[in-house]
């Protein structure tokens, strides 16, 4: 028997749209009814309230017998299990109320059912889709959450579980085995909840991947029901599988450090897979949200006078500015740059020759993520003209007379992931100091060389053979 | 009115006075009925540009510059093909079983319904014929034969599931850069200037360098511009005596004289604009003064002579010769000019075994050694110029070769080699937003096919796209009665490499 009512559950999500489409129908033609052009609907209306009644008291049933399976999130089943109840009252007040004449208790009650389908299938939907569902394509913040990878830059110094193994269940198990939701009653978001385990019991045992459901489930049969995730949904790679395998059977634990377990050579690609994977700097950046149009006549000017000037993207108002058709770049040419300060998020004016007005100007330009000034007259002083370019992710300074002096002014630029120092007046022992003043940016000191080996230009010969 | 231009003129009015006799007005309506009527058949065509309004042909100025789709990570893209197609096995798929089985029949279910360019019979297996060693952070394996390059190792992101379903190097190296292995269709230097236009006004969008003694086997093809209007296609340059042919003025012709005949001209095609009202006259004019330009702009950028020495000895460049070495710092330069695609072509990596130079234990290390140091400096030289986050850089070749030894029409050969292989092959990406110490794909334990991760031509030509700010799906042109794309209906961005 009570297998009976766990099937009736299935039914469920299957049942739940028809009260929705019926009792839409039945309010649409109700408020219709009102114009006498489509008095003639009225009799519908009745009929249409008693379909929806009816599949409104039968999905509160399968409803209740799905909601026993308890790998839902309790606040919202309770609130959701209560609207789809109302829903059910309200559609049967609405039935009897069809055949009397319109009062204004009509009225609100039509909109009350209205809201509460409304709220009832919203709460549906973030009990099996999770919270923030819908929003979910339009937020791309929680789209990063969703991904929970974070930056490693030394995997070596990561830690096992929190850096590399909670971040992949997060991702695959998450949606099923969090917070929000807990088939199997098992939640994999934290230590404690792994060492808890599920409805079977434990799921997770030191030193035994194949005695942890954890990872065995993965190893499955795709096919077979107990495989996880369940069939259909993002499955681990082969990467990830060996990255828990490790984690369980080197004894790896919940606080150590990659570097303090021992790693077969099979791991070391996935481990590195992870740092690698990770290096990557959000790119190609431009401000988030939008901004006013540049104004035309500033454009064409530019234009003429052979600087290239164009959105970043079609639809978009951020600029990409070049100069690189221009031979010899004058001040007068940068001073067009004035009205469209704003806008400009690339700059290229490399082998240009300045005067102190255009540094000036080149630092009101304030949303620059991206700046390239190489070869130009830029001094150790006009650079204190930039230090206020705080958007500022790439700077290429190469064949500049800038010292370590100069740099020291940029330390306001905190977002700077790429800096060029070749060539300049930067010594090869202040790159250490440099790189200590700016953590988190990738400095290149240039001048690199190759050395020559014997091989660059011998050339290998057959012995000669006999035929 | 200078006396120069007077013959010009004088043409011009005669050729006006044409229009109004008897024959030209036959003509024309003969070519003219003919053309309405084809104008008919083929109405509903937008024959300029897709919809969608991005990348519009614009007759007057077909190089203006465009913007992409979506903002681009990369600027420019330099793709090296290597063709003749190097052996992954030697390079980077290092597979240390095959070298238990070095000598032993091919097993029969490798052979069983597969085709070969050249294997007849049963093959023996040869295993890697070079040692190799994890490199740098990412641990990535490269062989002996690169030195310099296992140096740079952690910049690159592999792929090492490349396949292809083309056996012969025409066919294979069309697919790899126009996408189908047929003749006719642009190829991915002329989609990315159709889109983009070219950045240096003064420069083509599209440049070809050519090196290794011979073009590819596919011909001018894998650089031309199919059915996209012909600006679009590559431009081929030379490292070697002019860069450019017919470039330079004749002798007894100054710059002046020319910059004045050329007015003339232009002043001519205006008049009849004047008349006529025919966009493709503005573009002849516009297209006559670009060349102008260029005959400037080009030999200058061209001239690898004045780059310092320590640039010249990291390249190993060979001073007046064509070589890659040569080419690839030619590259750097016309990237950092503003030129969107540099196509670089080496022949002579089709190592067959069928004589030394083509033997994979001597000719093959040789053009290794050749491609080395060069293709090393051009990365380091890109890095230190702040180029390499902006300008892509593939490398490959069309197709991979057999873990098997060939042995041509059932005969032992007279030196090492293998044979076309369609089933697996390695190329690798860099820079332009490409993940760095990256390797995605892999093959079975023989380095006979891809197994996971495995990746096509389109899917590389979805993601250079993808890298230059242009979803490949959207990128269209109006042919023939449907909007064409380079990836056709296939191709996936390679998002598994991309930073
Ligand atoms: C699409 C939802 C979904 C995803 C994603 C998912 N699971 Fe499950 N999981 C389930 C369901 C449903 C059950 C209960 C069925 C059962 O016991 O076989 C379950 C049960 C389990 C159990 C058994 C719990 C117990 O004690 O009965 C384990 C262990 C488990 N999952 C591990 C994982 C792991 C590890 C992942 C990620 C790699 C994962 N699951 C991803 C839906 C999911």
């Amino acid at each position: 028997m009570s297998n009976v009512f766990a099937l009736i559950g299935n039914f469920h999500p299957v049942l739940v749209h028809l009260p929705i489409g019926f009792l839409f129908l039945a309010l649409l033609f109700h408020w219709m009814s009102g114009k006498e052009k489509y008095a003639g609907i009225l009799p519908a209306v009745r009929i249409a309230f008693l379909l929806g009644m009816i599949s409104a008291v039968l999905s509160c049933v399968t409803g209740w017998s799905l909601s026993t399976g308890g790998e839902y999130d309790e606040d919202t089943l309770d609130y959701h299990k209560w609207m789809g109840i109302s829903v059910s009252v309200f559609s049967l007040i609405g039935y009897q109320l069809s055949n009397k004449p319109n009062t204004g208790l009509k009225k609100v009650i039509s909109v009350l059912t209205f809201l509460l389908i409304i709220i009832t299938g919203h709460l549906g939907g973030t009990l099996t889709h999770g919270e923030g569902f819908l929003t979910k394509a339009f937020n791309s913040k929680s789209d990063s959450s969703r991904s929970a990878r974070k930056n490693i830059i030394n995997v070596q110094e990561a830690q096992v579980f929190n850096d590399i193994i909670q971040p992949i269940l997060q991702d695959k198990c998450g949606g099923c085995h969090s917070a929000t939701k807990q088939k199997g009653g098992l939640r994999l978001d934290g230590k404690d909840w792994i060492l808890k385990g599920g409805k079977d019991g434990k799921v997770f045992e030191s030193g035994n991947p194949l005695g942890s459901e954890i990872y065995k489930r993965s190893t499955l049969d795709p096919l077979e029901e107990k495989h996880m995730p369940p069939k259909g949904k993002p499955q681990l790679t082969e990467q990830e599988m060996t990255l828990i395998n490790w984690w369980i059977s080197s004894n790896a634990g919940f606080v150590k450090k990659v570097k303090e377990v021992v790693q077969e050579p099979k791991v070391m690609p996935a481990l590195l897979a992870m740092q690698s994977a990770v290096v990557s700097v959000k790119k190609p950046a431009i401000p988030e949200g939008n901004i006013a149009k540049a104004p035309e006549a500033a454009l064409d000017s530019l234009r003429k006078a052979g600087v290239i000037v164009l959105p970043v993207a079609a639809n978009s108002n951020w600029l990409n500015v070049n100069f690189v058709s221009i031979p010899k770049i004058s001040d007068k040419v940068v001073a067009l740059l004035a009205p469209i300060s704003k806008q400009i998020v690339w700059l290229k004016l490399g082998y240009a020759d300045l005067s102190k007005d255009s540094w000036k100007l080149i630092g009101q330009c304030n949303n620059l993520t991206r700046l390239s000034i190489e070869h130009t007259n830029l001094t150790d002083e006009s650079i204190a003209n930039l230090s206020g370019l705080n958007n500022l992710l790439y700077l290429n300074l190469v064949g500049t007379r800038i010292s370590v002096k100069g740099i020291a002014l940029l330390k306001p630029l905190s977002k700077l992931d790429e800096l060029y120092l070749g060539q300049t007046m930067v010594k090869t022992n202040d790159f250490t100091t440099l790189q200590k003043q700016f953590p988190k940016t990738v400095i290149d000191s240039g001048n690199y060389h190759l050395e020559n080996i014997p091989a660059d230009t011998q050339l290998l010969k057959a012995p000669v053979i006999k035929k | 009115m200078s006396k120069n231009n007077e013959r010009i003129f004088e043409e011009a009015r005669l050729k006006n006075l044409e229009l109004a006799t008897r024959r030209v007005f036959f003509k024309d309506c003969f070519l003219g009925m003919g053309s309405m009527a084809l104008g008919s058949f083929l109405s509903g065509c937008n024959w300029l540009g897709s919809k969608d309004g991005t990348a519009i042909f614009n007759s007057d100025n077909p190089l203006l510059p465009h913007a992409p789709h979506f903002p681009a990570k990369a600027k420019s893209v330099i793709y090296l093909h290597m063709a003749g197609a190097p052996s992954q096995l030697e390079l980077f798929d290092y597979k240390p079983d095959l070298m238990k089985l070095d000598g032993q029949d091919c097993p029969q279910s490798l052979l069983e319904g597969k085709k070969f360019a050249f294997i007849r019979g049963v093959p023996k297996m040869m295993g890697p014929q070079a040692n190799f060693k994890q490199r740098g952070q990412s641990g990535a394996w490269v062989s002996d034969h690169l030195p310099h390059f296992a140096t740079v190792a952690d910049e690159v992101s592999f792929l090492k599931a490349m396949q292809t379903d083309q056996f012969n190097h025409g066919p294979a190296q069309l697919l790899m850069h126009t996408g189908t292995p047929r003749l006719g269709r642009p190829s991915i230097g002329a989609w990315a200037t159709y889109g983009l236009g070219s950045e240096n006004s003064n420069l083509p969008g599209f440049v070809v360098l050519t090196s290794g003694g011979k073009f590819p086997d596919a011909g001018k093809s894998v650089w031309g511009s199919g059915f996209l209007p012909s600006v679009y296609q590559g431009v081929q340059c030379r490292s070697e005596g002019d860069p450019v042919l017919f470039i330079k003025d004749p002798a007894g012709m100054d710059r002046d004289l020319r910059k004045a005949s050329i007015d003339a001209i232009n002043e001519a095609n205006r008049m009849s604009y004047d008349e006529f009202k025919d966009p493709e006259i503005l573009s002849r004019i516009s297209q006559y003064e670009m060349a102008y330009r260029m005959q400037i702009s080009v030999p200058d950028v061209m001239n690898i002579n004045d780059e310092p020495d320590y640039i010249h000895e990291m390249y190993g460049t060979k001073p007046g010769k064509a070589c890659l070495a040569n080419n690839l710092l030619l590259a750097r330069k016309l990237v950092e000019k503003g030129v969107r695609f540099v196509q670089i072509f080496d022949w002579g990596w089709d190592s067959h075994g069928t004589d030394e130079s083509l033997a994979i234990d001597y000719g093959f290390v040789n053009k290794c050694r050749t491609m080395d140091k060069p293709v090393t400096a051009l990365l380091l030289d890109l890095k230190q110029r702040g180029l390499l986050d902006e300008t892509l850089v593939v490398w490959g070749g069309e197709f991979g070769r057999t873990p098997m030894q060939e042995n041509r029409d059932g005969k032992k050969m007279p030196f090492k080699g293998r044979d076309h292989h369609t089933e697996a092959f390695t190329i690798w990406m860099a820079g332009g937003g490409i993940k760095k110490g990256m390797s995605y794909g892999e093959t079975d334990e023989i380095g006979y096919s891809a197994i996971s991760g495995k990746t096509t031509a389109f899917d590389v030509q979805a993601t250079i796209l993808n890298q230059l700010g242009f979803d490949h799906e959207k990128l269209t042109y109006q042919f023939q009665g449907r909007p064409f794309r380079l990836t056709d209906v296939h191709g996936r961005v390679i998002n598994e490499i991309i930073a």
